[in-house]
């Protein structure tokens, strides 16, 4: 190696590497800040009943970001995991850590609605960027924040009461519908969503049941006891699997158990494993699910290439049935695939607050189809609009299906689509 | 009383009843006193364990409690989500105060922050929030803490609000009752401990209440758990007191009484077993001794020493006069048999004496008659008598001649008798002067030399010594050696008897002849070699033993002969008359 003429004097390569040092300590902070990653916070349950969720949607994340070497709009990401057990005062910790955190870009919320509901104004006033991809109680993606800082890519609780209502009433006949809620936020939206699709059709709730988190044995019996009095010959269920279990089992035991047609919170936890499948059956339980299932028959290839990948970076997973709550990987992946999208060309601020807004200001403005699991999504997000309460909503009713349990556990569609009631755009 | 040894014996049991008696009332005292302290130690600490139990037990009801209230949904609910479930959750905190005056309750959520009230509170949340952290990051077990403030204590109790009732890691919140320290306090009063001493609740800094009033100094102390409470208490010792002193009391008269009668049974009894049949023992044995016949003791109370003492007795007695009875029988006949024996004896030594004089005169006087008309016919015949019958005639007169020596000796070795009437006390020395004035002449001859040393004096015939003693030195020049004889003699005292000895420097007598050189007609050598009858020796202990002496060839000693001879010590004062 032969160095350049100019440098072979003594004196001017003295003078070029005191540049370059001073070059270097010149700008020191800079570089040092650019050399920690971005952190992308995922706050959900990932113990208890429902952890397989926030599991599942922590998978969705690292698969998505596998496919681009974990890096967004050119820098390298790394996930903080945080589990807050559905408990909205640890979550609402959580966000106001991810606040002092001067590399966190944004979140991705669980399966548990009220925390999400707890936090939201405190999210839309902190500017925190937060991604949804589970959580379906109606008010969280609305309000009147403009702009919105929290998009959803999941099932609407605005739209599930219409799924449920479609595929129960209308094609199944049933028509004694008994309303059974967590009594949250999001159990209320469900109510409201779930009567006024029956009342569309000219039906009442043969009554509605709230019950709490927590509840045990004896007030599940008795919540099911005052069911069967009602002489309903369906239920519409919004729970998480904890109390989704309890309910489920001591409608089972009712002379008559009535169907049990369910919002997909029981999805989201191991209620297969606790439930059994005769249980389950007595009360045909049915539940909302997204339209895409890894154990369809033909899935696409770009589903299959998806799959292989998890199973790369998650050997656990021998096989689909394997991928509990398979919601959350689906809906995290597709919602990780539209963030990749959006911020493909971005140049991030070294301002974290800045590159927030970026980041929400791409994601409204995704250029071109991207695809995904569940659809290929054409300009999922827009700018929230006073007439169009869905711009943070990349689902609609569309995508919606009903889905059951297998014997062994496996959530599994049905083939009868919900008929759509109004099309995006 | 008579002082005696059954006596003193009985007096010194008696005195080891009583002081033994004492001697374990003391100890016993003493064991008791310990035994009454050491039960009083451990009541106390009994008593101080049940109210620290009993303080325990009134907060895990509290506890309890309050963890039924924290299981209710709505708790769980509001903890987890307040901006919906608060509003349902005043009527479980009402609940939770329950009507008891100055309590109060709270919900914290998982950190430790404030989520709902009710009741009085006064422990700022900060304060609680520092002592429930722990407990809600699952670090201390949950339990109660006693909380100071500036003029009072209160007890805050916490239990967990969980997500699953079964998970004890399902921590979502806390439900905190705070109460006046003073609900305990009045719970300890009902439990009325201080009846039996002292009590005293007290936090780390202060007292919280106290009930009965201090007797002991020595109060014992304990912590409930880590709560921060403390517990006193100390015994009341006057009851302690009162059991020992009338215990004591109690113990004074029993061993008292038990010495008393105690040492009076065993006089009693002393005096029934032992003292009384010795008594009557020594009253028997004076009887005896007195020469009454026939006394024997009652043997009652078999088995006891002075019953085998007087059937001893008695068996002692029986045989002593069986042995009396037999005796007597004995003696009558053996004194009969020994007076005819006597009487025969005295018959024949009169007829033996009578005949041995008779004899010896009436040999004699023929013996004289054939001597003198052998002499005379000797004479007459000198001249017609061949020269062999002259030598016949010269053997038959001194064969008449030593007949009549023998003769004579035998009339002496006869009249040697025991008539001890004419018994004197003689000197020896005399007797030996005696004797060598009458062997003068064989002295003379021989040129022996005799001497003596000091020599004592004898109760005996003075004529019988000087034969004894001629006999003995005569011997001794008569058979002496080649060498000039000398014989001495000398007296030594062996216990009771005077030991004399003649010893000689002649020929000696052998072994084997020494007993018999004192039996009559017996000579060592022949009739020619020396003058001699064979009777001398004889003599000798024939007046050796009349006295009862004993006369003897000493062995062993070379050269000569030693003759030995006792004679029975005369008593002093009798020889001082002599």
């Amino acid at each position: 190696m032969s160095w350049p003429y100019w440098t072979r004097c003594r004196s001017a390569r003295t003078v070029a590497v005191t540049f370059a040092l001073a070059f270097c300590f010149a700008t020191p902070a800079t570089s040092e800040e650019r050399a920690k990653p971005l952190r992308i916070y995922i706050d959900a349950s990932r113990s208890g009943g429902s952890g397989a969720a926030g599991t599942s949607i922590e998978r969705g994340v690292r698969t998505a970001l596998s496919e681009v070497e974990d890096r967004l709009a050119g820098q390298p990401v790394e996930i903080v995991l945080k589990d807050h057990r559905g408990n909205s005062r640890r979550s609402q910790r959580h966000l106001e850590l991810f606040l002092e955190d001067e590399r966190g870009l944004l979140v991705f919320g669980g399966m548990h609605s009220p925390p999400l509901l707890a936090a939201r104004d405190f999210i839309q006033e902190s500017g925190i960027l937060l991604l949804d991809p589970w959580a379906a109680a109606g008010p969280i993606t609305r309000g009147p924040y403009r702009p919105s800082w929290i998009f959803r890519l999941s099932v609407d609780d605005t739209l599930a009461g219409e799924a449920i209502t479609r595929f129960a009433v209308d094609q199944e006949g049933l028509r004694r519908v008994a309303l059974l809620v967590e009594d949250t936020g999001w159990g209320k939206s469900n109510i409201r969503t779930m009567k006024a699709a029956l009342k569309k059709r000219k039906l009442r709730p043969a009554g509605s049941w709230r019950f709490r988190w927590g509840l045990g044995e004896v007030e599940a019996a008795q919540i099911a006891a005052e069911i069967g009095q009602s002489d309903a010959d369906v239920v519409y269920l919004v729970a998480n699997a904890e109390e989704g279990e309890l309910l489920a089992k001591a409608l089972a035991r009712l002379p008559r158990p009535p169907q049990v047609r369910s919002h997909w919170g029981i999805s989201g936890g191991s209620f297969a494993d606790h439930v059994d499948f005769e249980t389950r059956e007595k009360i045909g339980l049915v539940f909302l699910q997204t339209r895409f299932s890894f154990l369809s028959e033909n899935p696409p290839d770009h589903a299959r290439r998806v799959l292989k990948s998890a199973q790369r970076l998650f050997p656990e997973l021998t096989s689909a049935a394997e991928l509990k709550a398979p919601t959350g990987f689906i809906h995290a992946y597709d919602l990780t695939r539209l963030l990749i999208a959006a911020t493909e060309q971005l140049e991030l601020s070294d301002d974290i607050g800045t590159a927030r807004r970026q980041v929400r200001d791409a994601l409204e403005a995704i250029p071109g189809p991207v695809e995904g699991l569940v659809r290929n999504y054409e300009r999922p997000f827009r700018p929230m609009s006073d007439d169009n309460s869905a711009d943070h909503e990349a689902l609609g009713i569309g995508d919606l299906r009903m889905g059951q349990f297998s014997p062994s556990g496996v959530v599994r569609l049905l083939e009868t689509p919900p008929v759509p009631a109004r099309q995006r755009d | 009383m008579r002082p005696s040894i059954a006596h003193a014996l009985a007096t010194a049991v008696i005195v080891l009843t009583i002081g033994s008696s004492g001697t374990a009332f003391f100890v016993i005292e003493k064991a008791m006193v310990k035994e009454a302290r050491l039960h009083e130690s451990k009541l106390a600490e009994a008593k101080l364990e049940a109210v620290r139990h009993g303080i325990e037990i009134w907060i895990r009801a509290r506890i309890q409690a309050l963890q039924r209230q924290a299981a209710y949904p709505a708790l769980l609910h509001a903890a987890m989500h307040p901006q919906t479930g608060l509003s349902s959750v005043r009527p479980v905190l009402e609940d939770a105060n329950g009507s008891e005056e100055g309590v109060g309750t709270r919900i914290l959520d998982f950190s430790g922050e404030l989520i709902a009230s009710h009741g009085r509170l006064t422990v700022p949340n900060r304060n609680a929030t520092e002592e429930i952290q722990g407990i809600l990051n699952g670090e201390v077990p949950f339990d109660a803490r006693l909380i100071e403030g500036s003029t009072s204590s209160r007890l805050v109790l916490v239990v967990p609000i969980l997500r699953f009732a079964n998970d004890p890691n399902s921590v979502e919140g806390a439900l905190v009752s705070e109460l006046p320290a003073s609900l305990l306090a009045r719970a300890v009063a009902t439990w009325q401990f201080s009846q039996h001493g002292w009590i005293e609740l007290h936090s780390p800094s202060r007292s919280l209440a106290t009930y009965g009033s201090p007797q002991a100094t020595q109060p014992r102390s304990v912590g409930i758990g880590n709560t921060g409470i403390g517990v006193r208490f100390a015994h009341d010792p006057t009851a302690t007191n009162q059991i020992v002193a009338s215990t004591r009391t109690r113990l004074v008269v029993i061993f008292a009484v038990f010495a008393l009668g105690g040492a009076m049974a065993v006089w009693l009894i002393a005096r029934m077993t032992i003292r009384n049949p010795i008594d009557k023992l020594l009253a028997g044995m004076e009887r005896a001794r007195s020469g009454e016949r026939n006394v024997r003791i009652s043997e009652q109370q078999r088995f006891s020493e002075p019953y085998l003492l007087a059937r001893d007795y008695n068996r002692l007695i029986s045989s002593l006069e069986n042995a009396h009875a037999e005796l007597n029988q004995a003696n009558v006949g053996l004194e009969d048999r020994i007076r005819r024996r006597t009487s025969e004896l005295e018959q024949r030594n009169a007829e033996l004496n009578d005949f041995a004089h008779v004899a010896s005169h009436d040999l004699q006087e023929p013996l004289r008659k054939v001597t003198m008309f052998c002499e005379m016919a000797m004479e007459r015949s000198q001249e017609v008598l061949d020269e062999d019958s002259l030598t016949y005639m010269e053997h038959a007169i001194r064969g008449a001649h030593r007949m009549r020596a023998l003769i004579q000796d035998l009339l002496n070795y006869a009249q040697v008798g025991a008539d001890f009437a004419h018994d004197q006390l003689v000197p020896v020395v005399d007797c030996l002067i005696e004797v060598t004035e009458n062997l003068q002449s064989q002295i003379d001859a021989s040129g022996a030399e005799v001497s003596w040393d000091e020599l004592p004096v004898v109760r005996h015939q003075k004529l019988l010594v000087v034969q004894l003693l001629q006999n003995l030195v005569g011997n001794a020049i008569k058979y002496r050696s080649a060498d000039a004889p000398r014989v001495h003699v000398s007296a030594s005292l062996v216990e009771s008897n005077w030991h004399f000895r003649v010893q000689d420097n002649g020929k000696g007598i052998e072994r084997q002849y020494h007993d018999r050189v004192f039996q009559v007609f017996q000579r060592l050598e022949g009739r020619g070699d020396t003058e001699g009858t064979g009777v001398g020796l004889a003599l000798c202990r024939k007046i050796v033993e009349r006295r009862g002496g004993h006369i003897s060839i000493l062995e062993g000693i070379e050269g000569g002969s030693t003759f030995e001879f006792t004679v029975p010590v005369e008593p002093p004062e009798t020889v001082a008359e002599a």
